[in-house]
């Protein structure tokens, strides 16, 4: 295994037109590693990662993802699940979770049998639970087993790098706790890389090795355990509190009532 | 005249061959245009065509280029001008559609005497079919199908989601462009047959009647193509029957499948 990093990313911005949304963001991830990155809405967190998955290309900086400039290289790709925010995807396709789950193998340069594919998919289901759903349409399942059969979809095609933007999202909290346990062990057992996505911290502060806070300009927290409401502060400009739960001490930041001027 | 004497004449036979293989090709296309949401382009591409044959009439020429130049250049340009400006795609489409309209008909105006004809082109007419507008067709529908079955998987991506398929490596503008393009050709062709004003339910209803019976990709798919092609020769024998104009009796046709999976259809909630 070389030590090249899996993510590599140099001063980079970028703008909507006038509106600034990443400035000079560096950032590392080495393989096995588990990323969280928060932040608030409009902070730029899905924009880094559309410029990390090709679809943004009008950036200034550094992006190297397996050694690849995204946009241009194409090995990469088949090393990255994706799990997406599903509200953009249309919840009454005719297609079954097996079907779906199947579809994480479509990648250019995946060459494999029907059976392989079928095998894969099925692999996938097994890993989150949905096998017993496997024929169930998507119309029919509930917002976490649909989820679930992103993260299928997303681990079909055995990826070394698992990017998730806001996975938890539409998710009970029981669902919650199930689908961050089996990332935080599939990347133990594996060796996957994560990159996880929320503007939830209490969701990741405990499984992650690194933190970031990504409010156009990224803030990095060593021990994301003590991660603390002054730091939350600094990273969001607002005033916020760390509450922890009775039950397991994951902390829930939770923004104060403020104004702004 | 009975209906064995019309069938066996050789404009009748090319009009029922057209309308099988036009419903062949809609059928296919239907599923991508109910599932990437392209209905409404749809009937846009199809009416901004007055335009083109507002222009092939005042001029003398035949209307089927015009027509499909402007069919093309409107498919390629409402996509491209919802992508760079701040204007939502139905509205572009909107407002494409009734500009085209208007040149369209204020062109055929010109044009002293010719308003009557217009109607072969709004209604469709089974005589208009001609032997050249045959094998155009059969090209085009088996390229359709062709590219269906060659790149199923990449489609079926593309057609459920569009950044996934672009994130795996897929050319997904030369997709999406290959699919607006299709649809202005099917549309340009189908505009003899089944008249510009209800083309566009040809796109949408196959489809969506379709998926009231399965929620597999590829049984809607096949659905999609069967439903199509039994409307298209049913509404055809139809017309033929009763005299009634060819288009509306296929979408008469269509509207009646698309009832019937709503009423009995296994997922029609």
């Amino acid at each position: 295994m070389s030590t090249m990093p899996v993510i590599e990313v140099e001063h980079l911005s970028f703008a909507y037109g006038e509106h600034r949304v990443l400035e000079d963001v560096s950032l590392s991830v080495q393989a096995g590693e588990f990323l969280g990155v928060i932040g608030p809405n409009g902070g730029g967190k899905t924009t880094l990662l559309r410029i990390l998955l090709g679809l943004e290309t009008h950036y200034a900086g550094r992006v190297r993802v397996f050694g690849e400039e995204p946009a241009r290289g194409v090995a990469w790709r088949r090393r990255v699940g994706v799990v997406p925010q599903h509200r953009d995807l249309p919840p009454r396709f005719p297609i079954c979770a097996r079907e779906l789950a199947e579809m994480g193998t479509f990648v250019r340069g995946l060459r494999l049998s029907r059976t392989e594919r079928r095998a894969r998919g099925e692999e996938a289901l097994a890993l989150v639970g949905a096998a017993v759903y496997a024929e169930r349409p998507l119309r029919q399942l509930s917002g976490g087993q649909r989820q679930r059969i992103f993260l299928a979809r997303a681990l079909a095609a055995r990826p070394d790098l698992l990017l998730l933007d806001e996975p938890t999202v539409g998710v009970d909290l029981e669902g919650q706790d199930l689908l961050l346990e089996w990332i935080a062990r599939w990347k133990r057992e594996r060796g996957m890389t994560v990159i996880l996505i929320s503007h939830d911290i209490g969701v990741i502060a405990p499984l992650v090795d690194k933190l970031a806070c990504l409010n156009i300009q990224l803030h990095f927290h060593d021990r994301p355990d003590r991660l603390t409401g002054e730091a939350i502060q600094r990273a969001y400009g607002c005033p916020a509190e760390v509450l922890f739960h009775s039950a397991h001490s994951v902390p829930h930041v939770v923004l104060k009532e403020h104004r702004h001027p | 005249m009975s209906i064995g004497y019309l069938l066996s004449q050789g404009f009748v036979q090319r009009a029922v061959l057209a309308a099988a293989l036009l419903g062949v090709g809609c059928g296919l296309l239907s599923f991508f245009v109910v599932q990437r949401r392209l209905a409404f382009m749809g009937h846009g591409i199809a009416h901004s065509m007055v335009a083109g044959v507002g222009i092939g009439v005042l001029l003398s020429w035949p209307v089927f280029w015009p027509a499909l130049a402007v069919a093309v250049l409107v498919a390629v340009g409402v996509g491209w001008i919802a992508k760079r400006d701040q204007v939502s795609e139905d509205s572009a489409i909107g407002i494409t559609l009734s500009a085209a309209l208007a040149v369209g008909l204020v062109l055929v105006s010109l044009k002293q005497g010719y308003v009557t004809n217009l109607e072969a082109y709004l209604f469709g007419s089974l005589v208009t079919v001609l032997p050249a507008d045959f094998f155009g067709l059969a090209i085009l529908v088996g390229v359709i199908a062709a590219a269906v079955l060659l790149w199923w998987r990449v489609l079926l991506l593309f057609a459920f989601d569009p950044e996934g398929a672009a994130v795996a490596g897929y050319p997904v503008e030369m997709i999406r462009y290959g699919l607006l393009l299709s649809l202005a050709l099917t549309v340009a062709v189908a505009m003899k047959i089944v008249g510009i004003l209800l083309v566009g339910a040809f796109l949408v209803i196959p489809a969506s009647a379709a998926g009231f019976w399965s929620t597999r990709p590829a049984r809607v798919v096949t659905l999609s193509v069967l439903f199509a092609l039994a409307a298209s020769l049913a509404g055809i024998l139809f017309s033929i029957a009763v005299n009634s104009p060819a288009g509306a009796s296929v979408v008469l046709m269509l509207m009646l499948l698309f009832l019937a999976g709503r009423i009995l259809g296994p997922y029609r909630k």
